[in-house]
């Protein structure tokens, strides 16, 4: 019996958890919801508390054993009124959860258990949480220059949290792409949307978005912190963010010589700085790898893995397959402007087949 | 907006191109009064309007660079690429063209006030080794200072709009140079002052700082039609700007 009610409680806890995590995005009836699901969440944490401290100080018994009667100042205050679920004022403090009002011991746990299993089913009026949004959503995305089709009906979305390789041989349509994604190209049709709007409809999308679509983009007499004050003035970000992108690059050392005289390495961590510096929810890098020596990939690759293990989402464009391989989680393929594979990166290859194998495979060679 | 103000001042600030293209300017700027003073005749630079004409060199250049300038601060974005991430930091377009005219507007009235100062005290020093004597007042000095600032920073924003609207550095600077110093001339002897001549934008800076107003208007309708040149190519510059992708 104990046992029973203990997996129910946890249950319940975990399922009001959930509920409570999934309606911090949900505008309707959010802070009711979240009320309510915070007070089945801290009832049903001080149950548990109450049955294990009850069975580390009682004996074993056949059946549901008593507990610390309801008048112990140890753990429940005595009954102030006839609610359900009465919570005091921290939110946080399990400890401090009053039992409910005319809780009876001797009739055993099954009204109040009851009573949360039914609270914590959703009330009609309020609506499922939506699913996740994509951080990027790409529809029937379609680029036309004069006789050129560089994309055609491309349609993929990304999901949060994940690293994307976004390949295709050079030509393919990848930085056209990302420029119709960033609002620096017009599309001909369809839809390119960063957290469901377009680029230029964003608050402030530096602090949404980083992107790098090129490894040279400087003024070369400029030193690289006035690049990214400079940047950081007209994105509307602290002074004090500047030092912080430069550490995490790792470029502090070199950041007030004119970038004229940095190395491409330093080039593409200044360049992850500029699109750090509104600290992003999606990084959009655009052949990060070109060029750079076995160390300066080896720390991309490790920047980039770090940046999605903070539940961010990265897209990173390249045909050098190999290195994607290492890198990502999921891999979009496009050939002449046109989707080719949106999968995982095990789904793509066959057992046995290399990423570039497959990649040759459904391009029909790779050739333009 | 006062980020991105902040942002391009910092941008004139950081690189050496305005103030190299300051110094051209200065050493062309004593160069010409210089020649003027040693080689016209004393019987010329005796007049007053000889005189305004000789100092008044200054302002030619003034708007020469500072329109040099303004189509510099837009064109060497795209040049050196910088348009992607400032356009990623600002989608507005229309802000961005705006804060860059202001700052560019602010410099050029500087390289228009300091190519007066330096036309004027150089064009003082080569009539008084001649031993011609001064007929300026101080007020054509002064009418003379500030319409050059004014006409030269008014061309920074034409400067502005024009290399948004073009884009390509060097075709620019060019066309600016071809047009101050050969085409404007050309057309301005071919209309006159009666049939148009006045009325083109390298006209009405030489009319802004109030030489022979009896032929030509007066320095205030003068800076109002140019402000209306700017105006109108800001306007096409910000059309360019916002319907044409960036690479």
């Amino acid at each position: 019996m104990r046992d029973h009610v203990l997996a129910e409680l946890r249950q319940i806890r975990d399922h009001a958890a959930a509920l409570e995590s999934a309606m911090r995005d949900h505008v309707v009836m959010r802070d009711h919801a979240l009320g309510e699901l915070g007070q089945i969440r801290d009832h049903a944490g001080a149950l548990l508390e109450a049955l294990d401290n009850h069975h580390e100080s009682s004996t074993s018994a056949p059946t549901m054993p008593s507990v610390p009667s309801a008048t112990s100042p140890t753990l429940f205050a005595p009954p102030a009124e006839q609610a359900p679920f009465h919570r005091s004022g921290s939110t946080t403090g399990l400890n401090q959860v009053e039992p409910p009002a005319g809780w009876d011991i001797q009739q055993g746990w099954e009204p109040p258990l009851r009573r949360a299993l039914s609270a914590t089913a959703p009330p009609a009026r309020i609506r499922p949480p939506d699913p996740p949004r994509p951080a990027v959503q790409v529809e029937s995305l379609t680029k036309v220059y004069r006789t050129v089709r560089a994309v055609d009906q491309l349609s993929f979305a990304l999901t949060p949290g994940t690293v994307t390789g976004f390949l295709g041989a050079n030509g393919a349509g990848k930085t056209t792409t990302l420029r119709l994604l960033l609002g620096l190209a017009q599309p001909t049709s369809g839809k390119a949307l960063v957290f469901g709007r377009r680029y230029s409809e964003l608050q402030r999308p530096t602090t949404q978005v980083g992107a790098v679509l090129e490894s040279n983009d400087f003024h070369p007499w400029r030193s690289g912190r006035n690049h990214l004050r400079a940047l950081a003035h007209a994105a509307g970000i602290p002074a004090d963010r500047i030092a912080e992108v430069l550490e995490i690059v790792e470029l502090s050392g070199a950041a007030d010589r004119p970038v004229g005289g940095y190395s491409l390495g330093m080039r593409q961590r200044l360049g992850l700085a500029s699109a750090l510096l509104g600290d992003p929810k999606l990084l959009i890098l655009d052949e990060p790898a070109n060029g750079l020596d076995p160390v300066g990939v080896h720390w991309l690759r490790n920047f980039i893995r770090g940046f999605a293990e903070l539940g961010r989402t990265v897209l990173v464009s390249s045909h050098v397959l190999a290195e994607v391989a290492q890198t990502v989680d999921r891999v979009v393929i496009i050939h002449r402007g046109r989707l080719m594979a949106d999968a995982r990166l095990d789904e793509v290859a066959g057992p046995g087949e290399s990423l570039e194998a497959a990649y040759l495979r459904l391009t029909g060679g790779g050739r333009q | 907006m006062i980020g991105l103000l902040r942002a391009e001042w910092l941008k004139q600030r950081s690189i050496w191109s305005p103030l190299l293209l300051l110094a051209c300017m200065v050493g062309l700027v004593v160069l010409i009064v210089a020649l003027h003073g040693k080689t016209v005749s004393v019987r010329a630079l005796s007049g007053e309007s000889g005189q305004f004409e000789i100092a008044g060199q200054g302002e030619r250049l003034g708007i020469l660079f500072g329109a040099l300038l303004g189509a510099m601060s837009m064109t060497t974005e795209f040049r050196h690429g910088t348009i992607r991430p400032l356009l990623l930091a600002t989608p507005n377009r229309g802000c961005v063209l705006l804060a860059k005219i202001l700052v560019a507007v602010l410099i050029g009235g500087v390289f228009g006030l300091v190519a007066a100062a330096v036309s004027t005290a150089v064009a003082d020093v080569a009539l008084s080794t001649r031993s011609i004597a001064i007929l300026l007042t101080q007020s054509d000095v002064t009418s003379l200072w500030v319409g050059s600032a004014v006409g030269a920073a008014l061309w920074a924003g034409i400067g502005v709009g024009l290399g948004a609207a073009a884009r390509n550095q060097a075709a620019i600077m060019v066309a600016l140079c071809t047009w101050l110093l050969f085409i404007e001339g050309v057309l301005f002897e071919a209309f006159g002052v009666g049939k148009g001549g006045w009325f083109l934008p390298g006209s009405l800076a030489r009319e802004a700082i109030g030489q022979d107003s009896a032929a030509l208007l007066a320095p205030g309708p003068a800076m109002l039609l140019l402000c209306l040149y700017v105006v109108v190519v800001a306007a096409v510059g910000w059309i360019a700007l916002s319907r044409r992708d960036v690479a």
